[in-house]
């Protein structure tokens, strides 16, 4: 099977770029995080910039609008991550620009998981966007056709059919991002989740909405809950899901992902 | 799967938040690396089976208490992990609902969407009111609308549930159920969003009976819910008494605006407490700035009464003085009326007796003050389960209690279960403390006889998961909630009913001394018989006869009784107690309880707290004694830089400066010339004088130059640079050591601080080496609880009585000194014989072991003489116990009279 790998020599053909354009339309990035790292970031006021093995920077990375999480193959081990998420939907106005925009998860790319997709002439690199907002919202365009269709990973249903086969990275791209489909063998809603990068440490003030277990509403210690307390302190409006012991991650994963579409839509990104 | 994934015991778990139902970790053994989490059949569903077991990468997570993990296997019913206060119960939710029953109110309280998730779970009739309780809770702290929103999620997750163990049989995609939605068109009107194919299978059995269940939860959280199809009809439930849950009890003030706190003191012992505390504001991390106003002028002169604004935190710091007042002013007891009526928490804060338990914590103390909501453990501070710093001093510990508890009231939880007034209970016990934390760490905690904030006034069994009817609720604050209290400590604030349970704490505190907690090692000795009843004589001798503990240790025919008291016995409780073949101690007198253990002669011997009565001190005794130089008022060198000096100095002025010289003698040993064995005068190092200016420099040279202070003890320093008058030798004793330590000094030495001189003859070493000193030292020895105990120039020397045969000379410019012109000729005979055994004790044994030399266990005859012959001269017979000494010791103090004094 080929192998989805990083470049090593040569510049990269940033084949993806200018594929379309779109109106420039202000969206969320979301932060999908695990619960105790949740409540140090909640702590210390702000998500923090941390080191990337990969690229050896430090870097806080985002999804587009899109919550997305590791599910991985049954065989392999379970992460806390996936029984205990806890989600941030931060504002783009105050953060400049971004490091890096990649049209899918670059850590799940490296990982093989798109390996199915993936064309031993392209190269990771190769798939970057143009580190600016206005590219993704032109890489929407040109892919999914609406931001709605984009976050339920549901791509143009021509898209790829006029890309010749020499183009093989927009080519492959259309692969890679087809396995987020609900029609998949292999549902990964990673494959098509724009990630961006930021190179800097992103402030609570900047956060607008997060998703965290319903647990958080009481508070044995008092009559509000503290992190409830200070999400709203920082402006922060938040949902709760229904977690439980014994449910499926997916099952409440789809939970956080109607009450993020349901932000979305009503704050009018949809 | 291999047959280790089948077979895994349930060993820790994995925490959303400090409480409620937490992810069970599986592994193969208590102390395993690879942890798994465990698969239900059903998603979601508590009643379902384990279908296998998954690896998972976790590294935070928590393992239960050694011995509690059990072995689950596939196929088994799920098991659940359930948080409360801070203890970890694990099981079917059956068994955790039973389990928890105790704390069913708490929970409640505080947490009522995990309770009614545990009642669901556990299929309890109780949902029908838990619902109402949960969701009333969401409306009164997030709003109507958040509440609602909480309820469709809920409700739509237990359909989900409920609809995959309808249809598991049927193989359907996942994206079905969860695709399911609930809509609420109209308020409090809920449908149903589902996909066709669910729909469509809706007629089936199952289906209708588990949609009507949800129906009925609906209805129990206030809302009607159609099943779907729409034609349906709802339940007929009647939704007015299930849809308005019980209204919430009368608003309570449980937050007052205000963060100030005041801390009035009345009294002499609460002025020695409130000292340790500072005015002011506090920068307090998670809770704000809190004001502190501190008065410690009694209630008489403050003067704060008419004040309107109302305070946050009053506390209320008691001495229970013999004239302490009754009652406080009607002003006085209005001021505080008002402040609780504005929602101030009021605490009384008892300064404690130093010698008896405060009055305040009794069932029926404290009526006096009946506008208090608590008062406030501080005997905490003087057991030997004392949370806190050990080097702290008693007063200086209250202090800190008092501040632990003033933050404690901050929390919202504690002022709620302080201010909801109780009227049939009385004002409760709060007991504050904090203990290491995760808690696992403390053995302390969790051994069989192990006491949770255990002190004279309230104690409860240590086992987390107790359900001690005493208890009226526990809070804990954890170090990583999100509201920080900084370090690895939990706060533990319980209120607590007024119970005596002193036998029992009493118990706990003798049990380590006597190997009852550790049943393995238990001899004969160690054996806890039967508690004996204490004689009526000596409870009557006592000052607080109701808190005391009894107990036979022991086997036949060694069994002794010990009573174990909560006040210092009195020199009569302790005679009446020896007539009647008991042992006394106080709690705290670990000494003499590790004496006792030890096996020791039990008979006719007095503990070391005791309480004697004043003592008389008498002038001229005291002027006897004279504790060695202050290190500060000293400067000390070595013998080369001396020597170095003094060659520098010139010929006719060496003598005079060489007196600014002298050798220290230290407990251990005489000087040596390697180390700053010599000392000089400080004033005299930093004086104008050109030789003194030079030796300063050379000081300086070597180290750091010693700064200028003022002198800290000048006389003490005076007389111990005055070489004693001719025809004395100089003596020093080595302070708190019992029996007395008699060193011989050189002319020219100078003992420091941690010894006492004494000028004499042999009178001196026979004396202070003997019984009768050792019994006096012991008894007025002050209870230290941070350092080591010291002798006091006033009670131990003024206020020992000297015998007929010695007397004290008072001279001119020289201190008093000790002679025995009036004693039998052999004493200074036997006096010069014990001498010479000791010096040979420390010319034998090595240095480290000094005391021992000072103190030959092999009782020479001659030591036993010389104490006969000094027996006789306090007119007691050879054969006289501790006890009768001490009487004697004791009377002839009590002759000194004014005249003397």
């Amino acid at each position: 099977m080929v192998v989805l790998k990083r470049r090593t020599s040569g510049d990269p053909n940033c084949s993806l770029r200018g594929r379309a354009a779109a109106a420039l339309k202000g969206f969320y990035l979301v932060h999908v995080t695990a619960v105790g790292i949740a409540r140090e970031i909640i702590r210390a006021g702000q998500i923090e910039a941390r080191v990337c093995k990969t690229l050896g920077t430090n870097l806080v990375y985002f999804f587009a609008m899109r919550p997305a999480y590791k599910l991985r193959d049954a065989e392999q081990k379970k992460d806390i991550l996936d029984f205990f998420p806890f989600v941030f939907l931060v504002s783009t106005d105050n953060l400049g620009a971004p490091y890096h925009v990649y049209p899918f998860d670059t850590g799940g790319a490296l990982e093989g998981a798109f390996d199915e997709g993936a064309s031993p002439a392209v190269y990771l690199e190769d798939y970057a966007l143009e580190e600016t907002l206005q590219a993704i919202n032109d890489h929407i365009a040109w892919a999914f056709g609406t931001p709605a269709d984009y976050y339920d990973g549901k791509l143009k249903p021509d898209f790829g059919k006029d890309i010749p086969d020499w183009d093989s990275g927009p080519k492959t791209f259309a692969k890679i991002a087809r396995l987020a489909s609900v029609g998949s063998n292999r549902p990964d809603r990673r494959a098509s989740a724009i990630e961006v990068a930021y190179a800097r440490h992103v402030s609570l003030s900047d956060v607008k909405f997060a998703v965290l277990p319903y647990q958080f509403l009481e508070d044995p210690q008092g009559p509000n809950s503290d992190m409830i307390d200070r999400l709203t302190a920082a402006g922060v409006a938040w949902e709760t899901y229904q977690w439980r012991p014994n449910r499926a991650p997916a099952d409440f994963h789809n939970e956080i992902n109607r009450l993020v579409r349901e932000h979305l839509a009503t704050s009018g990104q949809l | 799967m291999s047959d280790v994934e089948i077979r895994l015991r349930l060993v820790a778990y994995y925490r959303c938040a400090g409480h409620g139902f937490a992810m069970p970790l599986y592994g193969q053994s208590e102390g395993a690396n690879t942890l798994y989490v465990a698969r239900a059949a059903v998603s979601g569903d508590h009643a379902s089976q384990i279908i296998a077991f998954d690896p998972i990468n976790v590294d935070d997570q928590r393992r239960l208490p050694p011995g509690e993990s059990f072995l689950v296997e596939v196929g088994e019913p799920w098991r659940d992990v359930f948080l409360w206060n801070d203890a970890a119960y694990a099981g079917t939710p059956e068994q955790l609902w039973d389990e928890l029953t105790p704390h069913h109110p708490d929970v409640e309280a505080r947490a009522p969407l995990s309770l009614l998730d545990l009642a669901v779970h556990a299929r309890r009739d109780e949902v029908s009111t838990l619902a109402g309780v949960a969701f009333e809770f969401m409306r009164e702290r997030f709003g109507e609308m958040k509440a609602r929103g909480w309820r469709r999620q809920f409700l739509r997750q237990q359909s989900e549930v409920d609809l995959r163990k309808a249809l598991k049989d049927e193989q359907l995609d996942d994206g079905l159920f969860q695709a399911i939605c609930l809509r609420e068109q109209a308020p409090n009107e809920l449908t149903f969003d589902v996909p066709e194919e669910l729909a469509s299978l809706s007629t089936e059995a199952e289906v209708e009976s588990s949609m009507e269940r949800v129906s009925h939860l609906a209805a129990f959280l206030g809302a009607s819910l159609r099943p779907f199809p729409v034609e349906m009809a709802a339940p007929e439930i009647d939704l007015r008494e299930a849809a308005q849950p019980a209204p919430p009890a009368s608003p309570i003030a449980t937050k007052s605006e205000d963060l100030s706190v005041l801390i009035l003191a009345d009294g002499k012992r609460a002025k020695e407490v409130v000292r340790h505390l500072k005015s002011g504001s506090k920068r307090d991390p998670d809770l704000g700035t809190l004001d502190w106003e501190i008065f410690s002028g009694g209630f008489a002169e403050f003067s704060g009464f008419s004040e309107v604004r109302t305070r946050s935190v009053i506390a209320l710091v008691l001495s229970e003085d013999e004239k302490a007042p009754a009652r406080p002013s009607v002003e006085v007891e209005q001021f505080f009326e008002r402040q609780a009526a504005g929602g101030a928490l009021i605490l009384l804060v008892p300064a404690l007796p130093t010698i008896r338990p405060s009055e305040l914590f009794a069932p029926d103390g404290g009526q006096r003050l009946p506008f208090a909501h608590a008062i406030l453990d501080t005997a905490i501070a003087r057991s030997p389960f004392w949370w806190g710093n050990v080097k702290r001093s008693f007063d200086r510990r209250i202090s800190d209690v008092l501040q632990l508890a003033v933050r404690a009231a901050r929390s919202p939880v504690v002022r709620r279960e302080l201010l909801e007034s109780r009227p049939e209970e009385a004002v409760p016990i709060l007991s504050v403390g904090v203990v290491p934390y995760p808690a696992d760490r403390s053995p302390k905690e969790n051994g069989p006889d192990g006491l949770l904030l255990g002190s004279e006034a309230s104690c409860v069994a240590g086992d987390p998961k107790r359900s001690d009817p005493a208890v009226l609720f526990s809070v804990r604050i954890n170090p990583d909630e999100i509201d920080s209290y900084g370090s690895a400590t939990q706060i533990i604030v319980e209120g607590r009913r007024r119970e005596n349970r002193f036998p029992k704490f009493a118990s706990s505190v003798i049990a380590p001394f006597f190997g009852l907690n550790n049943r393995r090692s238990a001899g004969p000795r160690a054996r806890l018989q039967q508690p004996p009843n204490l004689p009526s004589e000596i409870r009557e001798s006592m000052r607080a006869p109701e808190y005391v503990g009894a107990f036979a240790i022991g086997e036949e025919p060694r069994v002794f009784r010990l009573a174990v008291t909560a006040e210092t016995p009195s020199l009569d409780t302790v005679e009446q107690a020896d007539h009647l073949g008991w042992t006394i101690a106080r709690y705290t007198d670990s000494a003499t309880l590790r004496r006792l253990s030890e096996g020791a002669e039990v008979a006719s011997t007095f503990p070391d707290e005791i309480q004697i009565g004043s003592i008389q001190s008498s002038a001229l005794n005291r002027s006897l004694a004279t504790r060695g130089v202050d290190q500060r008022d000293i400067v000390r060198v070595n013998y080369d830089l001396l020597s170095e000096w003094l060659d520098g100095v010139p010929a006719m002025q060496r003598a005079i400066a060489r007196r600014n010289a002298r050798p220290l003698r230290s407990a251990t040993r005489p000087y040596s010339e390697s180390d700053d064995d010599h000392l000089l005068l400080r004033e005299y190092v930093l004086s104008s004088d050109p030789e003194a200016q030079r030796l300063l420099s050379m000081i300086s040279s070597q180290g750091k130059p010693p700064p200028f202070r003022p002198m800290k003890r000048s006389a003490d320093l005076l007389r111990c640079w005055t070489p004693p008058s001719t025809g004395f030798q100089r003596y020093a004793i080595v302070d708190g050591a019992v029996p007395g330590i008699v060193l011989e000094l050189q002319p020219d030495e100078v003992p420091l601080q941690d010894l006492f001189m004494i000028d004499g003859d042999y009178a001196v070493p026979a004396l202070f080496r003997s019984r009768v000193f050792a019994v006096w030292a012991r008894a007025t020895l002050p209870a230290a609880t941070s350092w080591m105990a010291r002798f006091s120039v006033a009670n131990t020397f003024g206020g020992f009585p000297i015998a007929d045969g010695f007397r004290i000379v008072e001279q001119d410019g020289s201190p008093a000194a000790l002679i025995a012109d009036g004693a039998p000729s052999q004493l200074g005979e036997l006096a010069e014989e014990v001498g010479q055994y000791i010096e040979r004790a420390l010319a034998s044994l090595p240095s480290g072991s000094w005391k021992e030399a000072h103190r030959p266990t092999d009782n020479p005859p001659t030591l036993r003489l010389l104490d006969d012959l000094v027996l006789q001269s306090y007119g007691l017979s050879t054969d006289a116990t501790d006890i009768q000494i001490l009487r004697r010791l004791r009377d002839m103090n009590a002759a000194f009279g004014r005249g003397s004094r």
